[in-house]
């Protein structure tokens, strides 16, 4: 949802051609998202035909085509930016999977797995801190948010992992 | 209530310590209290029961019987205010011998000891039935030359000598204290006939007086002159005895020391109360807590007031109870001494009253001290008082501890010291405790060796001779001094007399004593001034000096034996035997004025080694009927008097310097408590156990010397207030401060940091065991 | 040369006899000089007993410490006295200070301790002042400062007499997080200069943005040893991607 409402967003500021939403896409995402050219292209043509965007003009150089908002597209944007987003929890990391398969043994390797896990996140929790400040640095508040948000959810996984550790310790 | 009750004892079993503190000094002001008022009220209590049992006399008048007849004697029976007298009995002083010595005796036809006023009570032995048979005072009673007793045969000396057998002891309340060393002795009637042999021996009437108002010395000096309107002019031969010197003559130990004691109990109560104000004061604000959160439960006001209250009474009431039998058990010996002397049945040390009182008034005194801080714990705002936790942080700068710390002082000492006021009222309150304490350890250490002073010297005493001789008609003086110079263990022999001297404008005489021979090598000397060296130089005795307004460089005219005298006062000295009164001048200066005058009493210092005993014999001897040993009874009187009065002095001391140590222990250990957070940090900032030590020992150090600031004048004051006292009492100037010496001085400041530290030891030491993590972890 | 500044050796802690609470479970740990340790784990895991044991302020129940060369195990109270005023600086979370004595003064205590001269202790206690910027408070009492700047002298105290280790537990703990950061940059700086520091906490990110290693204590026993680095050429997308609705 997030490719298809990120685009809209940066067409709403100013007309685009495809090239130039991907670097902007990235730059917006301090690199958190490597997005693929065509899988922009691809969106672009989904809005034309869902009527939010529309070409403007001609087809430039190399075939390169500005896009801009429709009066359609700017409602529809609006209405996402104002509805609250209540999507289930995404666990997406492997590590959920190898618990519930570490579960299964009781011969104690777990805690020491999880463990293991731990200096993952302590060093993650590092990197990312490095990361807010040189984005705060930049004066890249949003970013920096981005990255507390990062950092907040690695704290969380930390927790998680002492608590997992602490059950299957007690199991 | 049972809520209430709950709350104390969990409070009591948790403060041990503090209830510890109360306990201590309730228990050591309670006896001390004890003591002070058992002596006062019951001292007298068996001279009192015996006088009244025996209907004593308020006055005792000794009358002349060439001036005054029975007749005129039985009519004063009825004056007004004579509630009951007489009958006159006949009496005359007669010399009397017994085994080598000779004294005084008062010898009274009585024909049985009942009557309705003055009543005698037999000691020992029976009333004397026929002629020849004679019932006298028992010889311990007073200080006599000879001490008949039960069974002895002495005889009179003079011109026919009559023998006379001891068949009874009396105990008499009303000795002769006008003419002190004169025993008194009951024959059956018609036996002085044969005494009385007109120039020496004369006869007279003595008759005893009681009165609707005596209780008074005024009383009885108005009761005094009524008899006297009613007598012949010159009809007395001396003042006469009163009950209330008789009474107070009867235990002057006791009433010597009551007052000391009774000093010593005022002190003691006004320390307790102030360390206990100090002890409420102090839990009060390490409970705030506890109080915010009983009232949080629902207690109200009143009931914190009663738990705080409470917590203080219960221990000091049981101090109290276990300390009033001490204080009882303690005023035993001093009971005993008095009525041993009396030959009457010990008073109880235990009186109802006081025994009572002193824990209800010390109770009183505790619920006072304690209502003040648990009234203001009271009206805490709970929620208040929990928040503010354990102890309210002193946020208050010192100013003592900065100014140390400019001075250079170490930091330990510096931050101990200035936290000594840290809390005003409570810093007060124990300096005042603790100046007490000192004040009495002044006294302790002046007390004594000033009264010591005055009872070494012996020339004071009429004790400066190795051995004394009095002289009899039959010897003249120059047979007298020829036989006391012809032994060769004579060294210095002191001649003396004495005779009345009427000075100008008094109707009272002074004695005047003459004496020949080198006074100043038997030790008389004068307090101020110089002893008398050129003829009609005077040394003056203490209060005589005093009531008669004379200073050292006054001329004094006056009259002896009708011959005029000027008297040039060139010194005042200390008389005791004469009660503090008197002249004294060389033997020049009495011959100039009575050329008939002749020594009677011979002090005599003897060579090293000399027996005193054999020598005494010897003379009393060869010199036959004429010459016989003087005892001389004071000197063993002081020694038992310093014993006592170092135990007792000595001992209350301690008890009080126990007390301000207390006061110091409790106001340290409340310091360190409130401070534990800051000794916890300054300990984790690297303070060994031992700094820490100094400085919670600090500001007991600096409360010590301001306390001693106090304390020290105080007690010096307090000494020469006692010793004056005693000194009107007993006729000498005593010098309290001058018994401070350097080294008193040293000890004495010494033992005051002593106590200081001996309080502060305890709490110091606990607080260089401060467990850092527990007491920075529990924030 | 692997310089070691701490050294403990199965050190134990055991509260209330024999049947107590272990609050220290054989603790075995090595610190380098001028590292700058983390130590991390839940309230009651035994990390503020380990920073008092390693500060001589508590004695383990069984076990050797020996820290800056001294056997911590045999010292006496006095000894240990000795040892936390010259060896270590302690840096609390409530911050401690003397409330009767002013800034300057306070700073100044350990070195008094110390024996050090007062005027050479004024001098001393000014310049740390003027480092840690707070000199303009020197007279004033701690009641009168904020938290930042009460750590701050509570720092100064104890940088005052040069210790090789700097012991801080919770130093942020009751400090708004700018005041907190700031507190912590100063530790960094510290830490740069050479000196050791162990910091206990219970924030995962304090102990990671800040120390070199982490050590997680958790009932009292070690249960992991982590080193981080600063991976200064690290790529975003390696540590966040954003990735939700139809890619």
């Amino acid at each position: 949802m997030s490719l298809r409402f990120g685009i809209l967003g940066l067409l709403a500021d100013e007309p685009l051609h495809g090239y130039e939403v991907k670097q902007r896409f990235e730059n917006m995402l301090g690199g958190t998202w490597d997005v693929n050219i065509g899988s922009v292209y691809q969106m672009l043509q989904r809005l034309e035909r869902d009527g939010l965007v529309e070409p403007l003009g001609e087809r430039g150089e190399r075939g390169k085509q500005p896009y801009k908002v429709t009066e359609a597209g700017t409602s529809a944007l609006a209405e996402w930016l104002e509805e609250q987003e209540s999507q289930p929890q995404l666990l997406r990391e492997d590590i959920y999977v190898k618990l519930l398969l570490l579960a299964r043994h009781t011969d104690g390797a777990a805690p020491r797995l999880l463990n293991r896990q731990r200096r993952v996140y302590l060093q993650r929790l590092r990197d990312l801190a490095d990361q807010e400040k040189a984005a705060r640095e930049q004066g890249r508040l949003e970013l920096a948010l981005l990255f507390k948000g990062g950092r907040l959810h690695a704290e969380a996984d930390l927790k998680w992992l002492d608590a997992a550790v602490d059950a299957l310790e007690d199991k | 209530m049972r809520a209430v009750l709950t709350q104390v004892r969990a409070a009591l079993r948790r403060r041990r310590t503090q209830t510890a503190v109360v306990f201590i000094v309730s228990l050591m002001a309670a006896g001390i209290s004890t003591m002070a008022l058992t002596l006062l009220v019951r001292s007298n209590q068996p001279w009192d029961d015996a006088f009244a049992r025996l209907n004593g006399p308020h006055l005792l008048f000794d009358l002349d019987a060439n001036r005054v007849t029975p007749t005129q004697l039985d009519a004063t029976t009825h004056l007004p205010g004579v509630t009951a007298a007489g009958p006159p009995t006949r009496t005359a002083n007669v010399p009397f011998g017994l085994g080598g010595k000779k004294g005084l005796v008062q010898v009274i036809e009585r024909a049985d000891p009942g009557g309705s006023v003055h009543r005698l009570a037999l000691g020992a032995g029976r009333w004397p039935a026929d002629a020849g048979e004679i019932a006298v005072i028992h010889g311990s009673q007073g200080d006599y030359p000879i001490l008949p007793a039960l069974g002895d045969t002495m005889h009179s000396v003079n011109t026919h000598p009559v023998e006379f057998k001891v068949v009874g002891e009396v105990v008499d309340l009303t000795p002769n204290l006008n003419r002190a060393g004169t025993l008194r002795g009951w024959v059956i009637p018609g036996q002085l006939t044969q005494l009385v042999d007109g120039a020496q021996v004369r006869l007279g009437y003595q008759m005893p007086y009681r009165f609707e108002h005596a209780a008074t010395d005024a009383d009885l000096a108005a009761d005094r002159r009524v008899v006297e309107a009613a007598l012949p002019a010159g009809a007395e031969t001396q003042a006469p005895g009163d009950w209330i010197s008789a009474r107070s003559g009867s235990n002057w130990l006791v009433a010597a020391v009551s007052s000391v004691v009774f000093a010593f109990s005022v002190f003691a109560l006004l320390a307790v109360t102030l360390i206990v104000a100090s002890v409420v004061a102090g839990s009060v604000v390490s409970s705030y807590r506890e109080i915010g959160i009983i009232k949080a439960l629902g207690f109200t006001p009143a009931q914190v007031v009663g738990i705080i209250v409470l917590q203080m009474a219960v221990p000091a009431v049981i101090g109290a109870l276990v300390g009033v039998p001490l204080g009882s058990l303690f005023s035993r010996p001093f009971l005993e001494q008095t009525s041993a002397s009396l030959h009457l049945p010990a008073a109880s040390a235990v009186d109802p009253l006081v025994d009572v009182m002193v824990p209800i008034g010390l109770l009183l005194l505790v619920v006072l001290a304690a209502l003040v801080p648990a009234l203001r714990a009271a009206r805490l705002n709970s929620i208040r008082a929990i928040a503010r936790g354990s102890s309210p942080q002193t946020a208050r700068p010192s100013r003592l501890g900065a100014i140390l710390t400019r001075l250079g002082t170490p930091r330990p000492l510096s931050l101990g010291a200035g936290e000594a006021f840290a809390r005003p009222v409570r810093g007060l309150l124990t300096v005042l405790a603790l100046a007490i304490g000192i004040a009495t350890l002044v006294f302790a250490f002046a007390f004594t060796p000033t009264i010591k002073a005055v009872g070494d010297d012996l020339g004071s005493w009429g004790a400066a001779g190795d051995v004394h001789f009095a002289r009899y008609p039959a010897l003249v003086d120059p047979a007298a001094t020829a036989l006391i110079n012809a032994q060769p263990e004579t060294k210095v022999v002191v001649a003396t007399s004495q005779l009345p001297l009427t000075l100008s404008g008094h109707a009272e005489t002074e004695p005047l004593t003459g004496m020949r021979g080198d006074a100043a090598a038997l030790g008389y000397h004068a307090a101020s001034g110089r002893w008398f060296a050129a003829p009609g130089e005077a040394v003056v005795a203490s209060l005589t000096a005093r009531d008669r307004h004379i200073k050292i460089g006054d001329s004094i005219d006056a009259t002896v034996n009708g011959a005029p005298l000027r008297l040039h006062v060139v010194g005042v000295n200390n008389d005791i035997i004469t009660g503090g009164r008197g002249f004294t001048v060389g033997w020049q200066t009495l011959a100039g004025a009575v050329p008939t005058a002749a020594p009677d009493i011979y002090l005599v210092n003897l060579l090293p080694g000399a027996d005193k005993t054999s020598y005494g014999k010897r003379i009393s001897a060869a010199g036959g009927e004429g010459i016989a040993v003087q005892e001389q009874p004071w000197a063993q009187y002081l020694d038992g008097f310093y014993t006592l009065l170092n135990a007792l002095v000595g001992s209350l001391a301690l008890v009080l310097a126990a007390i301000a140590a207390v006061g110091v222990f409790n106001a340290t250990l409340l310091s360190t408590r409130e401070r534990v957070h800051d000794i916890a940090v300054l300990k984790a900032l690297g303070m060994t156990p031992a700094q820490i030590a100094v400085m919670a020992a600090a500001s007991a150090l600096v409360m010590a010397a301001v306390a001693a600031v106090i304390g020290i004048p105080a007690g010096i004051w307090l000494v020469g207030m006692v010793v004056g006292a005693m000194g009107d009492l007993y006729g000498f100037v005593g010098n309290g401060s001058a018994a401070i010496g350097p080294l008193s001085a040293v000890l004495i400041v010494a033992s005051v940091f002593v106590v200081a530290l001996a309080g502060a030891a305890l709490p110091a030491r606990w607080a260089a065991r401060t467990p850092v993590t527990q007491v920075l972890r529990s924030e | 040369m692997t310089d070691t500044i701490v050294e403990l050796t199965d050190v134990s802690r055991t509260y209330n006899g024999a049947s107590g609470t272990v609050a220290l479970d054989q603790v075995t740990l090595a610190i380098a000089r001028g590292e700058f340790t983390a130590v991390m784990g839940a309230s009651g895991s035994g990390k503020s007993t380990l920073l008092n044991v390693v500060a001589g302020l508590d004695r383990p129940t069984s076990g050797r410490i020996v820290v800056d060369g001294q056997d911590l195990s045999r010292a006496s109270e006095s000894d240990l006295a000795r040892y936390r005023r010259t060896r270590i600086g302690f840096v609390f979370q409530f911050f401690n200070l003397l409330p009767n004595l002013s800034v300057l003064d306070n700073v100044m205590v350990p070195a008094e301790l110390a024996g050090m001269a007062r005027a050479d202790a004024r001098t001393r206690g000014r310049q740390l002042l003027e480092e840690l910027g707070i000199a303009t408070v020197e007279r004033s009492y701690p009641t009168n400062l904020s938290g930042g700047q009460r750590q701050r002298v509570a720092i100064a105290r104890a940088l005052i007499n040069r210790p090789a280790l700097v012991l801080a537990d919770e130093p942020t703990g009751t400090l708004d997080s700018h005041a907190g950061e700031q507190v912590m940059e100063l530790l960094d700086e510290i830490n740069n200069r050479g000196q050791t520091i162990m910091l206990v906490t219970h924030d995962v990110n304090l102990a990671t943005s800040h120390g070199r290693r982490i050590l997680t204590l958790s009932d009292g026993a070690m249960v992991d040893d982590t080193a981080i680095e600063a991976r200064r050429g690290a790529k975003p997308a390696d540590l966040v991607r954003l990735r939700a609705g139809e890619a």
